[in-house]
């Protein structure tokens, strides 16, 4: 298997190591979760099968995705799935991104001189913290974007992640297609699956489902 | 074939039509209705493209998706939880019931229902002997837009008899509706086991021949060794998923990996390609196919082991939805015949779910088909195409 990922830290280096407060961890659970990303302001409890559900403003979801995205230890992660959740008017922030990342195994994270160090440090780590924790092999991250209706699209939305995982190019194309939320610096947002001329975003709670075609189509 | 007879520019940069002063020939393929052909029928179809060619090679593909876009999440969130089964079930060329299977975990998480056993292992029957009939289909159409005519009839005959087979276990076409919220709808009929017994053997007997005239055969080889190579940390990072990306070496299954209905008590090997070409392709989707019928066996043993009983908990489908689906977050994969298919459903405990999310692995897989294409031999498309386990309405939704 090629490690092709340039993001990610080669050999030791001062600048860019980790905080050297954060012990190295075995497994990612929520306390890890928080305790790396301790600047944000985001909640993180246990799902079902293994899935952490973080969720945090959407304005911070780039800082928290980049961190996934190069972490050297258990936190590295790859993208799976993004979407929206439109949650109705009432609800404030009324839109959620919604990002599921996979949590990449350590013998895909890194190589085998990583898992070998990550091993020695078993069983100090077992007896000191995180027992019991159950530990997440997945991620599902909720950014809440907010929108008072008086723009045509929440502003400011969330930024885009292709620079992270190319497969996020046609996922944040569709978000913006159907929900009419925008993410900042993707580069070319293309119509994927909607006909050119419908106007309105389809999967908006307000949207009626019998939306017009735009005035080309009409003619 | 060598990198050198692959490469269409010149030694001085400039490609062979420019130095010949031809213009780019700039073609478009599609989109075209998947009833026409096998070869488009069974790659998914409904896509089209855009191809810039340098002499017969590719410089350049676009592709287009979106011609069979029905808002399927859409009308998910529009009609009532009971209701909705019909319109997951069309995410599926052959097998339907595999995102049946998504949706049914899905919901069943949210309402906390638990599945009887016969329900779970009837579940897994079913859902295997579609994906045989899904790759069988696949193996078609491969062969077909290879020009292999006998594999390609071969294969279709064995895609029949495998659907068929499905037909007879459930009692209704592929994607009329299997499952139910607990349970499934209907047990295996009483003298099903002898027809398995037939069908099997055959559909094994059958696979042999066409491992023998057609898969295994030097034209197949010679014209799919080094095709649109895919290669592990590409695939990885276009989140490819399933066969694709086992063809590249990686041994991702979702089956066993993160196990759901009974597949952590079934032992099952996890095939991979080397190289991540077409041909890998086609020799995991053979193997795989081998796979799901040793499944399917195992399931049908477990079932004939587990004698009568109930298949579905007692409650129906509208006594549960009448009862409310409580309101929660639950996300549900499954290993789909095209790959890794996961479906986030939320309620907020009203009649009709607040938001369903189709994961199509199709769709991962049409984005990173331009990185593969390049360089290849327009002939390349079709077959390529075919393998990339696209299935139109699930892509599209």
């Amino acid at each position: 298997m090629s490690e092709a990922d340039v993001d990610a830290p080669t050999g030791f280096d001062a600048e860019h190591a980790p905080a050297p407060d954060v012990a190295p961890a075995l497994a990612l659970d929520a306390a890890v979760l928080r305790s790396r990303f301790a600047e944000l302001d985001l909640t993180a409890e246990a799902g079902a099968a293994g899935e952490l559900r973080v969720s945090l403003p959407g304005a911070q979801a780039i800082q928290l995705l980049r961190g996934l995205h190069a972490d050297p230890g258990p936190a590295r992660c790859r993208l799976v799935d993004l979407t929206a959740v439109d949650r109705g008017n009432a609800v404030d922030p009324r839109f959620e991104v919604v990002y599921r990342l996979r949590v990449d195994a350590p013998e895909e994270a890194a190589n085998g001189a990583v898992e070998e160090a990550v091993e020695e440090t078993v069983e100090e780590t077992v007896e000191g913290e995180a027992s019991g924790a159950i530990v997440a092999t997945s991620l599902r991250v909720h950014a809440g974007v907010g929108w008072n209706g008086s723009e045509r699209e929440p502003s400011p939305g969330v930024e885009s992640v292709v620079s992270l995982w190319p497969a996020a190019r046609w996922l944040e194309c569709e978000v913006r297609e159907l929900f009419g939320i925008a993410f900042a610096g993707h580069a070319e947002p293309s119509r994927l699956l909607l006909d050119p001329g419908l106007e309105g975003f389809p999967l908006r709670k307000d949207a009626s489902g019998h939306e017009a075609p735009g005035a080309e189509d009409a003619r | 074939m060598t990198a050198a007879s692959r490469d269409p520019a010149e030694p001085d940069g400039t490609s062979l039509s420019e130095s010949l002063g031809f213009p780019e020939t700039v073609l478009e393929v599609g989109p075209m209705h998947p009833g026409l052909r096998r070869a488009m029928a069974a790659a998914g179809g409904s896509a089209s493209f855009v191809v810039r060619l340098d002499d017969d090679r590719i410089r350049a593909l676009e592709v287009e998706i979106g011609w069979s876009h029905r808002g399927v999440e859409r009308q998910l969130e529009s009609v009532a939880w009971d209701a909705a089964r019909p319109f997951v079930s069309r995410l599926g060329y052959a097998s339907g019931v595999l995102p049946e299977i998504a949706w049914c975990l899905a919901v069943e998480s949210l309402a906390g229902l638990a599945l009887p056993d016969r329900a779970i292992w009837l579940r897994m029957f079913v859902g295997e002997l579609a994906r045989a009939v899904d790759h069988l289909g696949r193996l078609a159409a491969v062969l077909g837009a290879t020009g292999l005519r006998e594999g390609e009839a071969r294969a279709a005959r064995l895609e029949w008899a495998a659907a068929g087979l499905l037909a007879r276990a459930t009692g209704r076409g592929p994607i009329e509706g299997f499952c139910r919220f607990g349970g499934v709808e209907q047990a295996l009929p009483e003298d099903f086991g002898e027809d398995w017994a037939v069908g099997r053997e055959a559909l094994r007997a059958g696979l042999d021949r066409l491992d023998r005239i057609a898969l295994a055969s030097p034209a197949l080889r010679d014209r799919l060794t080094g095709v649109a190579r895919l290669d592990a940390a590409t695939a990885r990072a276009w989140g490819v998923t399933g066969p694709l990306l086992r063809a590249s070496g990686v041994a991702e299954d979702v089956r066993r990996d993160r196990p759901y209905l009974g597949y952590a008590a079934v032992d099952f090997d996890v095939p991979v390609g080397e190289t991540g070409d077409a041909l890998d392709g086609v020799a995991v989707v053979a193997a795989e196919l081998r796979q799901a019928l040793a499944i399917a066996e195992h399931a049908h043993g477990v079932l004939v082991s587990l004698g009568p009983g109930p298949i579905a908990i007692a409650e129906s489908e509208a006594e549960i939805v009448a009862r409310g689906i409580p309101a929660g977050e639950a996300v549900a994969t499954v290993e789909a015949a095209t790959g890794e298919l996961a479906l986030l459903v939320v309620s907020d405990g009203g009649p009709r779910p607040l938001r369903v999310r189709v994961r199509a692995p199709s769709f991962f897989h049409a984005q990173v088909l331009p990185r593969r294409m390049l360089g290849e031999r327009l002939d390349e498309l079709l077959p390529v195409v075919a393998l990339s386990h696209l299935v139109g309405p699930e892509c599209d939704r």
